[in-house]
Parts: C-alpha cells; structure tokens; sequence
C-alpha cells in the first residue's frame, strides 16, 4: 500500500498558497488531502461538480466510477463535457478533463456501472465514499455497503429546483439514509425521481455539487460539518437551506441487519 | 392556552392549516395533506420524526412541519 506523504513540494506550496493561508487548512491541512482516498460514484452534474474542486484541491487520491456515455442532453450542465465528448464515457473523459487541470494527483477510473457484484472491489480502501448518482437502486446499495463496511458516505442529490445532502458517518448516532427515508426499495413509483423523467435546472447541480465538494473538504480535513447528524434540503427557488435533525431510526433494515450481525 | 382556538400548525413554510383537534398528529397533517406516507420523511421543529412515531407525535400550536420525499437525480 501507498505510504502517507509528510512533506509538500514547492510547485504544491505554490499551487496550493491560496487554501494553505486559510487558518485552519495550513500544510498540515493540505497533507491530510494528499493523502487522502475518495471515491466519486456518477460523473454527471454533481459528480463533474465535486471532482473538479477535489481534484483542484489536491486530493491524493480520486476514483470516477460511472458506466454511462456523455449525451447531448447531459451537455448544459455537466460542464466538464463538451460537443467532442458526445457518445464517450463520462469517468473516462472526466479523467482526462482532471488531468488538465491538475497532473499531481492519482485518479483512477471504472467505466461500469457500480452493482453489488463489483461494490466491494470498487469502495474498499476509500476513506470517504461521495454519492452523486442518478437513481435510488444504487443509492440504497452504496448506503447499505458504507454502513457495513464502516465507510463514510456523503451523498447528495438534485431535482427540479431542489437538492439534499447528508454525511453518514455515524449511523448508530444520527441514522443512514434508508433510516431517514425508510422503504424506499419498496417503492417503485419513486424510482422516478431523477433528473431524466423530472428534469433539472442545470445551475441546481453547481449549487449542490459545490455544497457537496465544501463540505466534503471540510471532513477530509477534520473540520466539523453539520452534515454528520443534520440533511440540508437546498431550495433554489428561495435560496433557503433547511439544516433538519437526523436520529437512528429503530426499525431501519440496514442498520438493524448490523446490529444483529454484531450479535451472532 | 384556550382549548376551544384551533392550533395553527405551519407546513413547509408555506401552507397553514388550522385544527381543532389539540390531539391532532403528524399522521393526521399528511392524511389531511393526502400525502402518500411511503418514502416521504418528515421534521417537526427541525427534528426528524421516524415514520413509525407519526401517529404519536402529537403537535403543538405554532409547529413547523417539513415534509419532503427523497430526490435520486444527480
Ligand atoms: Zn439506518
């Protein structure tokens, strides 16, 4: 494995000055990037958002996992693709997009579509997992997998004129996402509710994608985020953030399949 | 306060609504609201109230109720 890196190079002194003279980045801020390992599951809106300030940043280490090609559709508001990139896959040309911007960082890409078949291959080892996809099969499995495999997720999403973003990383204390929304893989009819049947005002994605990199930075540096125990409902229509409360919920299947694997 | 006003209970910062009832519950608002309990979530003054304590959690007059389901899009 990677051994931890414990000093900066001049060119990243110098590619970094201006979030290293934050009072509470510093080097040793920057270090704790550098040596960290997220993991981007969607490279649409949000997923294109969140890896260009991670990856600008100077995240050690960032892997894109999407299975999906870059349609036209796709084009006002995934900034990271253009015209050429139409029929490509979107982690492979987001890759290259990333590379242009910053050479100094390790990036790794899975063209596929993450399943439970894959899941443990492709998350292991990450020390935070950033949901950004377009579909709540694969919300429900990346939370499930976080909550088991003692992974912290931060997921967010966006509809319409709306987003949500929540921190996992203490499921016992403040619940998982299925604790908030609970059944949700029994309801099919809300298997609707992404941006291909509802639409999506492509700004949305630059709002809550850049919440969702903030916030996510923030973690990786060791900051408080009120994301750990609250979910942010952002409305864009009132530019209103509503920080709510969350708490375990006791009839949770992800969280008490836990428990009780605990107990056996 | 005087049990014959109704209690004003406000939803999503954006509906008023007004009961009687001062036994009137969590359950009561999304039945009122015919709002489909499935995967919606919902915070009373800020607080998540888990979906099985709905028809426990009894309001009070001047209760902010959030209710919202859960967005997939990305
Ligand atoms: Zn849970």
């Amino acid at each position: 494995m990677n051994s931890s890196v414990n000093k900066l190079r001049d060119n990243e002194f110098n590619r970094y000055s201006r979030q290293i003279m934050l009072n509470d980045w510093g080097e040793e801020g920057q270090l704790r990037l550098k040596n960290s390992r997220v993991v981007i599951v969607g490279c649409g809106g949000l997923g294109s958002v969140v890896a260009s300030y991670l990856a600008g940043c100077g995240i050690g280490q960032l892997s894109l996992i999407d299975g999906d090609d870059v349609e036209l559709s796709n084009l006002p508001r995934q900034l990271s693709f253009d015209m050429d990139s139409v029929g490509l896959n979107k982690s492979d040309e987001l890759m290259q997009r990333l590379y242009a911007q910053n050479d100094d960082i390790d990036i790794t890409v899975n063209p596929d579509q993450l399943d439970k078949f894959n899941i443990d291959e492709l998350l292991t080892g990450n020390d935070l997992v950033l949901d950004c996809t377009d579909n709540f099969d694969t919300r429900l499995l990346i939370n499930q997998w976080c909550v088991m495999n003692v992974v912290p997720l931060m997921s967010a999403s966006v509809i319409g004129w709306q987003g949500q973003l929540l921190l996992v990383d203490k499921p016992a204390e403040h619940g998982c996402y299925e604790c908030l929304f609970g059944g949700l893989s029994d309801q099919k009819a809300n298997a609707q509710q992404s941006c291909s049947t509802m639409g999506i005002n492509p700004a949305m994605v630059g709002v809550v994608g850049s919440y969702q990199a903030n916030q996510a930075l923030r973690y990786l540096l060791k900051l408080p985020t009120p994301l750990s125990n609250k979910i942010a409902l952002v409305d864009g229509m009132t530019m209103a953030v509503n920080l709510l409360n969350r708490q375990a919920n006791s009839q949770c299947d992800v969280c008490s399949s836990i428990k009780s694997s605990l107990i056996t | 306060m005087n049990d014959k006003l109704p209690i004003k209970i406000m939803v999503n910062q954006a509906i008023e609504m007004n009961f009687i009832d001062h036994q009137t519950t969590v359950k009561t608002v999304l039945n009122e609201l015919k709002i489909d309990n499935g995967s919606m979530a919902v915070a009373v003054n800020n607080d998540i109230i888990p979906k099985q304590d709905w028809e426990q959690c009894v309001l009070n007059d001047g209760d902010n109720v959030n209710v919202f389901g859960a967005i997939a899009g990305g």
